[in-house]
């Protein structure tokens, strides 16, 4: 049928079949910044454009609906490549971090302001009510919302979106501009989706309806004899090789325990077939044509079904050891059908009784430490199963480009990408390139590759390009969640508040596939225990294979867990020693100068190293926090069914893997005198480019946009291992400071030749000079001298970043709840985040980066959670019943506050920022709700049915 | 697979046209059940409701008559609905669905935790239904028992006494949720009894409830404490266990709610005496 409308003032007639989606038929139109993060569920609203001046979801409306009506997108905003007063007020306050949300925002944004030019907090709650944001945590849309209706007044207006540090530098820890804050907020082309040719297949996967089985049967046959289908994948003509989909450095701590399609199928959801078709629509017919049997196994969900006498076996397979294997090693009852689970090097684990893996340490003596204690307390915490839910779900592109294939990727590890897919098809590395679009949020979700190697083995085969997108189900049960964990602490203390025993044993469900399965496990208590100083420390931790839905990274990685179990049992420690739980964190606390020896037992598999604590903002933010919520102040609610209760947490985390990790980076110089920074880091939305962009220019003393970028590709930047472990700023930070040293040198070397003076006479002069005693020479005049016939050639530097000096952030997380004691709603009322992330690079990034850590984070301590039924299929498997946070969430109080320290080792003093805001929320609630109502919720998350149940309620 | 879009020039046009093609064709008024997940089944035929002159809202002597096309944020910005009904609508998810969504598709759907229809229940609302056979009043209780054909033209919203008031709350995991339970709750306050309560709870069965045992034991009673009324809604409700809540978390809640309304409407009414 025949379609008109108007759209972003212009004209549009066009043909529409009846059923056709208004988004869909947007995307034919080339209006890519209407998104798609729930496959047309209307729940996320990133497919939000204006009709008739109204905010609406284009998923939800048939595009005969807008016949004669009038639609506007982000790019009606501002003429051409300009931006508005609204889309710079954005990108200063912070807002913008993946971008994948920002133009409905935008549009939101409009829209209030189009009917309420000066809005209160409850209207900007109101008009963004309808968008899910999993990067930013919302709050900044306060100021940026507020910055945007005084820049309309005065286009000149600047305003101070967040507070600056660091007076002596030009760019480093100032607000300036995001790099690719422009082209996210014209919802330009920028992501996987928008690279994507006309042509290109799409590969649908067919997936198992069991936790547990086998294929018994599998018959392709009339899938393929459909026309459009263009090739279809299983375990019988699938790659052979194991591998493990974890984004690690190689040798990985994960085992190696699946092929790309395997005969045992270990989840709902997991591997079956995949079909690569012409249009989405055959594929999803070809899968329904697929014919499959399968013996259908008890399933072990729990971690006491996993480790319970006689359970069944997961991984029934042939257990290998790379290097290392045990004495003794067993295979004689392993079923061919299971596969191999082969092991890189000993993590402790013994498939055939449901373990992954297994990891024991400590220091002192834990016995001597209980038999010093005068109290001991012990109690077991339970974190629960969420997951990461990326705006933009899992996508993968993959095309032939001659004899090489190309890969355009919403990863976090390009370079584990490219190493896992060559050695999964058996080509070597330079066949592939891998291409890091921009990123719709990862969370650690896209540290796995949970879908990359089945495209680019498709179009391996086939020549053709394939586009292989994850809807919203498959995001929930088959890319990454956190594992569960079970974790049983162990106090003692004198009754002074003194410790003098920590045990933390933990047990962690890894799911189907062992991806992390020690790491991030261990992580629980390598973030965990270094927060409190005491002799006498054991840990023991075992990992469980089950039959959940996966498990992986997820920001913050084990720590939320471990940090959730230590805090609180701290917290029930100093209510039992009957002192105030301040006091007793003030007593025991990690601080500047402290040597943390329990770090030489939690190395990543192999042997740590004992570290000194160079940097620690502990001090103030506990002082600040504590003036800030008026700690020790009881408040009162003038409901009498709402009590009000406070509680805090310390936490930490790392930056990068020290010893384990490294980054590269490049820099050239171009004719005019402007540079190229070549950086292998992998920014997500969170601020890496500009971290990078903004170490290079502030050491070559130049403007930021003298520094071009090209950031993440495997063929034209350097190797970095990927942005996991709160890496970016410390290592790829790094990097690009050490490549922009090695150009200061260059430049100076080269200065000194053409001014005829010593070298130590000369200095970099902003904005690219070299200035001497007798004259000043530009940039250009050095890039063209050296660029002549008669020069030393182009300016190219080159340098990586590596250390085994660790650099922790910490912080202080403060909490007020109202606890309804009829309805067992609890609110967070007040939260104050205050952070040491040494010098903050990017401070507005870095704020949002700590509100959307929290705010996640309280989603997950009060709602998140994937639930199962008894045959592992997962009941909220989409946004309408996994509910994440919206703005209309946020305390009524929230802030977060950068706690200045300079560390000795990170880039300009730069440490990380991003997972450690994840740590605190859920032991600071739990203990709020303690001071509330006197109940101890030990168990995520705490719904108002559980919290009911606690009070006596239910 | 959705055929045919229709798009008739008049409300008379689009009724003839469902009758010629019964149930293969469906009215599409907003659209956001319909287009949305999960939507039991794909009509053949849409008979889209635009531009037919179904949004408007107006004041018919002592009635207000809503069209069926007016969008909840239509419904929600108007000067002219009782508070209740406004309040009501804010409860509706999010703006981007307040936009789209009609209050003639959300009565329609009569879901179990439709937000606006406790407050509608307990405003003594009315369906005006039309087809091509003609128009048809009825009380939204009525209509909400039983599946009808015909289409929904408007619902009409008696005028609320200056004495009377009606309160509604909705329990909701984040603020952007649909409800799942919901309490309404209408009384008068005639010095210090009760008179005409209504009361209605959600998220308990398969549509929204009226408590007509409850609203007659109350009658020219004095306001029972919270506990009491709590216990008397608690015995006339039986939820079902889902990944939702628990049958006894959804009874407890409904009956909070409920004793909640009961006595927030009390406290408003107040005013009026």
């Amino acid at each position: 049928m025949q379609l008109s409308f108007t759209l972003d003032g212009k004209p549009v007639s066009t043909e529409i079949a009846p059923g056709e989606r208004l988004r869909d038929l947007l995307q034919r139109l080339g209006i890519i910044s209407a998104r798609d993060g729930c496959g047309g569920g209307g729940s996320c609203g990133t497919c939000a454009l204006l009709l008739d001046g109204r905010l609406v979801n284009t998923c939800l409306l048939l595009a005969a609906q807008v016949e004669g009506r009038q639609l506007h997108s982000v790019a009606h905003l501002a003429g051409l490549r300009q931006l508005s007063a609204l889309q710079t007020a954005f990108i200063d306050a912070g807002i913008v971090q993946c971008g994948y949300c920002t133009p409905a925002m935008l549009l939101a944004a409009s829209e209030l302001l189009a009917r309420s030019p000066q809005p209160s907090q409850a209207e900007v709650q109101d008009a963004f009510s309808g968008i899910i944001c999993r990067c930013t945590g919302y709050q900044q849309i306060f100021a940026a919302v507020e910055l945007a209706v005084q820049r309309m007044a005065d286009p000149a207006h600047k305003g101070a979106p967040a507070p600056e540090f660091r007076p002596e530098l030009r760019h480093v820890g100032k607000v300036k501009r995001k790099v690719d804050g422009a082209q996210l907020a014209r919802g330009e082309p920028a992501f996987v989706d928008d690279r994507v040719r006309p042509g290109a297949c799409h590969l649908k996967m067919l997936r198992s309806p069991h936790a547990h089985a086998y294929i018994t049967r599998i018959d392709t046959s009339k899938a393929e004899a459909l026309p459009g289908v263009v090739h279809v994948v299983t375990h019988l003509n699938g790659p052979l090789a194991h591998y493990n989909q974890a984004g690690q450095g190689f040798p990985e701590p994960s085992p190696y325990d699946r092929r790309m399609f395997g005969e045992k199928l270990r989840h709902v959801g997991d591997r079956v077939a995949a079909v690569v078709a012409e249009t989405p629509e055959i594929a999803a017919q070809a899968l329904e044509l697929i014919e499959a049997d399968y013996e259908v196994l008890q399933p072990v969900l729990s971690i006491e079904q996993a480790a319970a006498d006689g359970a069944p076996i997961v991984h029934n397979a042939e257990v290998e050891y790379v290097v290392g294997a045990p004495d003794g090693l067993d295979n004689s009852g392993a079923d061919p059908r299971d596969g191999k689970v082969i092991y890189q090097f000993p993590i402790h684990g013994d498939p055939h009784r449901n373990i992954a893996a297994h990891v024991e340490g400590g220091i002192g003596d834990i016995e001597q430490g209980f038999a010093e204690a005068e109290v001991v307390l012990e109690r077991e915490y339970y974190g629960g199963h969420v997951q990461c839910v990326p705006a933009e779900p899992h996508v993968v592109y993959s095309r032939m480009e001659g004899e090489r294939l190309v890969i355009h990727g919403s990863t976090q590890v390009p370079w584990h990408v490219r190493r896992i897919v060559a050695s999964i098809i058996g080509i070597p590395e330079n066949r592939i390139r891998v291409i890091k679009e921009r990123t719709g949020g990862a969370f650690g979700a896209k540290q796995d590759m949970v879908l990359e190697e089945v495209a680019a083995w498709c179009t391996w085969v086939t020549g053709r390009d394939v586009l292989f997108r994850f809807d919203r189900e498959e995001e929930f049960i088959a890319s990454r969640t956190r594992h569960p964990m079970k974790v049983r602490v162990k106090l003692g203390a004198k009754r002074d508040g003194r410790l003098t025993a920590i045990e933390m044993n933990l047990k962690a469900n890894t799911g189907p596939y062992g991806s992390h399965c020690l790491t991030v496990p261990m992580n629980a208590c390598s973030k965990a225990l270094p927060l409190f100083l005491c002799e006498h420390v054991h840990f023991d931790v075992t990992t469980y294979y089950s039959n959940i839905p996966p498990t992986g990274a997820y920001q913050g990685y084990g720590a939320p867990k471990g940090s959730f179990a230590l805090q609180l049992a701290a917290a029930e420690l100093a209510q039992e020693l009957g002192m105030d739980h301040l006091d007793f964190v003030q007593k025991n606390r990690v601080r500047e100068g402290s040597m943390l020896e329990i770090l030489k037992c939690l190395g990543e598999g192999r042997e740590g190293t004992p570290q000194l604590v160079r940097s620690c903002g502990l001090g103030p933010a506990l002082e600040q926090g504590a003036e800030r919520i008026a700690w020790g102040q009881s408040e009162q609610s003038d409901d009498p069914d709402v009590k009000i209760g406070k509680g805090l947490a310390i936490i930490q985390q790392g930056s990068g893997l020290p010893g384990l990790d490294s980054a590269n980076a490049w820099v050239t110089m171009f004719s005019d005198g402007t540079f190229m920074l070549h950086s292998g880091g992998t920014d997500l939305g969170t601020g890496l480019d500009t971290v990078t962009v903004k170490m290079a220019a502030e050491q070559l003393c130049t403007p930021m946009d003298a520094i071009a970028l090209i950031a993440a590709d495997t063929d034209t930047t350097p190797f970095d291992v990927g942005a996991y472990a709160s890496s970016g700023t410390y290592f790829s930070g790094g990097a690009a400071l050490n490549a922009a040293r090695e150009m200061k040198k260059m430049l100076i070397d080269v200065a000194a030749e053409m001014l005829e003076e010593p070298e130590e006479n000369l200095q970099l002069v902003y904005p690219g000079l070299v200035r001497g005693k007798s004259g000043e020479i530009s940039y250009q005049q050095i890039a063209q001298y050296t660029q002549s016939g008669t020069g030393r050639g182009q300016l190219t530097a080159t340098a990586r970043f590596i250390i085994d000096k660790a650099s922790f952030p910490y912080g202080a997380h403060f909490a007020q709840v109202a606890v309804n004691t009829r309805t067992g709603c609890i609110t967070v009322q007040k939260y104050h985040a205050l952070q040491d992330c040494g010098t903050p690079i990017n401070p507005e990034l870095a704020l949002g980066q700590m509100y959307g850590g929290v705010i996640k984070t309280i989603g997950h301590t009060l709602y998140e959670e994937l639930q199962l039924d008894e045959q592992g299929r997962c009941l909220n498997a989409n946004l309408l019943d996994y509910k994440v946070p919206t703005i209309g969430d946020l305390p009524a109080e929230f802030e977060a506050v950068l706690v200045e320290t300079d560390d000795p080792f990170g880039p300009y003093g730069g440490k990380s920022i991003s997972e450690i805001s994840c740590n605190g929320a859920a032991p600071a609630i739990a203990s709020a709700i303690h001071d509330a109502v006197g109940i101890w919720m030990r168990e995520w998350p705490f719904t108002p049915e559980k919290t009911l149940r606690a009070l006596g309620k239910l | 697979m959705i055929e045919q879009f229709h798009r008739p020039a008049s409300l008379h046009e689009a009724l003839l046209l469902k009758a010629e093609l019964g149930d293969d064709a469906m009215f599409l008024a907003g659209g956001t059940l319909i287009n949305g997940l999960g939507f039991p089944w794909v009509p053949a035929q849409l008979i889209s409701l635009a531009g037919l002159g179904l949004d408007a809202i107006e004041q018919q002597g002592t009635v207000l008559r809503i069209g069926a096309c007016c969008t909840i944020q239509a419904l929600l910005d108007s000067p002219l609905p009782d508070q209740s009904l406004r309040r009501a609508a804010a409860l509706v998810v999010n703006r981007n669905v307040r936009n789209c969504a009609t209050l003639g598709g959300h009565v329609a759907a009569n879901k179990s935790c439709a937000d606006l229809i406790p407050t509608l229940l307990v405003l003594d609302a009315q369906v005006e239904l039309r087809s091509a056979e003609g128009v048809l009043t009825l009380a939204l209780d009525d209509y909400l028992q039983a599946r009808r054909p015909e289409l929904i033209t408007a619902l009409l919203v008696p005028q609320v006494p200056a004495c009377r008031a009606a309160t509604q709350l909705n329990h909701i995991r984040t603020a952007a949720d649909m409800s799942l339970v919901t309490a309404a709750a209408s009384l008068e306050r005639v010095e210090s009894l009760l008179r005409s309560v209504r009361l209605a709870v959600g998220g308990v069965a398969a549509r929204v409830l009226r408590l007509p045992q409850i609203e007659r034991a109350l009658e020219g009673q004095a306001l029972p404490p919270r506990e009491e009324l709590e216990a008397m809604v608690a015995s006339q409700v039986s939820p079902i266990d889902d990944h939702r809540g628990s049958a006894d978390f959804k009874r407890h809640i409904a009956s909070v709610l409920a004793a909640s309304c009961l006595h927030a409407a009390w406290q408003e009414a107040d005013t009026c005496n």
